[in-house]
């Protein structure tokens, strides 16, 4: 159990301290990295991270080379990162899948397909940014569409993957 | 599907709920408390995180809190328990006059949301771990006082 603020102590600042003290700068760069989904610089990340540029840097490289974000060059030579999507998507698949057999998938994949397709009908619109941009569509709608999709499409790699996976073992077994 | 007493208010938040960050979050806060236990209103299709406690502020004998995250990094942290009591920490935008950013606090005992009661949050710390580490503390805080006294304080009253 950590303890608690002591009293007027900022309770912003206590958990930035307890963070720095528990974890490790590798630890941090990653839990960061796990969901920034827009390119951001080392020293932006460094400061996220409450790590220094040089050993954020340090941290996004292993990073990259094992896949869990991506490098990308950005003006004045300089590199920036986020997180790998194929790595997220992975990461999602495979939490689904530790829980989740495949009838149940097959099953819930049907319904999120039925469900884009009623919000199409609803905005005629293919997709929700196509809806925002031609009518005047209610925002917490889209957003709901825009859960829906995401999640259907993570639901569609976890089932692609367990099939090759079963398609594989039983390859082995022949 | 949000259980949210103000159901227009959260409107505001932008971008998809992002799954990843609601478990991110609950591994963050169960790991740190024992009465807490997390699960997803879906599974699959989640728009909220559910951490259910086993005892709540004063006499209240259970609380939850909800948790909606999205890809875009805003959020609503909600307390609710036993005795209807609620209150929201905020991030997104809002059309109150007051506070001018996007972190704001809907104050117990009904989360409200009229102009004059939200506040300024006082988690101002944004990323997912160290806002669920900031939740915690500040549960633990009123758990163990057995009020909701400085629950949004950013610094106790001397």
């Amino acid at each position: 159990m950590p303890e608690l603020p002591p009293d007027g102590e900022d309770v912003n600042d206590h958990v930035v301290d307890e963070w720095v003290e528990e974890t490790t700068p590798f630890e941090r760069v990653r839990s960061v990295m796990k969901r920034t989904y827009e390119p951001e610089s080392a020293p932006t990340i460094a400061e996220r991270a409450r790590t220094t540029p040089t050993t954020a840097r340090t941290h996004l490289r292993q990073l990259a080379e094992s896949g869990f974000v991506d490098e990308l060059p950005a003006s004045g030579g300089t590199t920036v990162y986020e997180r790998s999507s194929e790595s997220l998507v992975l990461e999602q698949a495979h939490d689904i899948l530790d829980t989740v057999d495949t009838e149940r998938l097959i099953d819930r994949i049907g319904k999120m397909r039925e469900e884009i397709r009623a919000y199409r009908e609803k905005f005629d619109a293919d997709s929700p940014e196509d809806a925002a941009i031609r009518r005047d569509a209610d925002s917490e709608t889209l957003r709901e569409w825009q859960t829906t999709r995401r999640n259907l499409d993570v639901a569609k790699a976890a089932l692609a993957l367990s099939q090759a996976e079963e398609t594989v073992q039983r390859t082995k077994a022949v | 599907m949000s259980s949210h007493d103000s159901a227009s208010e959260s409107h505001a938040l932008r971008g998809p709920t992002d799954r990843g960050a609601l478990l991110d979050f609950r591994d963050v806060f169960t790991e740190m408390e024992p009465l807490a236990e997390g699960e997803l209103d879906d599974f699959l299709e989640p728009s909220t995180l559910h951490i259910h406690l086993s005892d709540g502020v004063g006499a209240a004998e259970s609380a939850r809190l909800d948790v909606i995250w999205t890809t875009l990094h805003d959020y609503n942290v909600h307390y609710t328990d036993g005795l209807d009591r609620n209150l929201r920490w905020d991030v997104h935008p809002h059309d109150y006059p007051a506070p001018p950013d996007d972190g704001h606090f809907h104050p117990q005992p009904d989360a409200a949301t009229d102009p004059e009661s939200v506040e300024t949050s006082c988690i101002t710390v944004t990323e997912l771990p160290l806002v669920a580490r900031a939740a915690h503390a500040l549960w633990r805080r009123v758990y163990e006082q057995e009020s909701f006294d400085g629950v949004n304080a950013v610094v106790n009253p001397p």
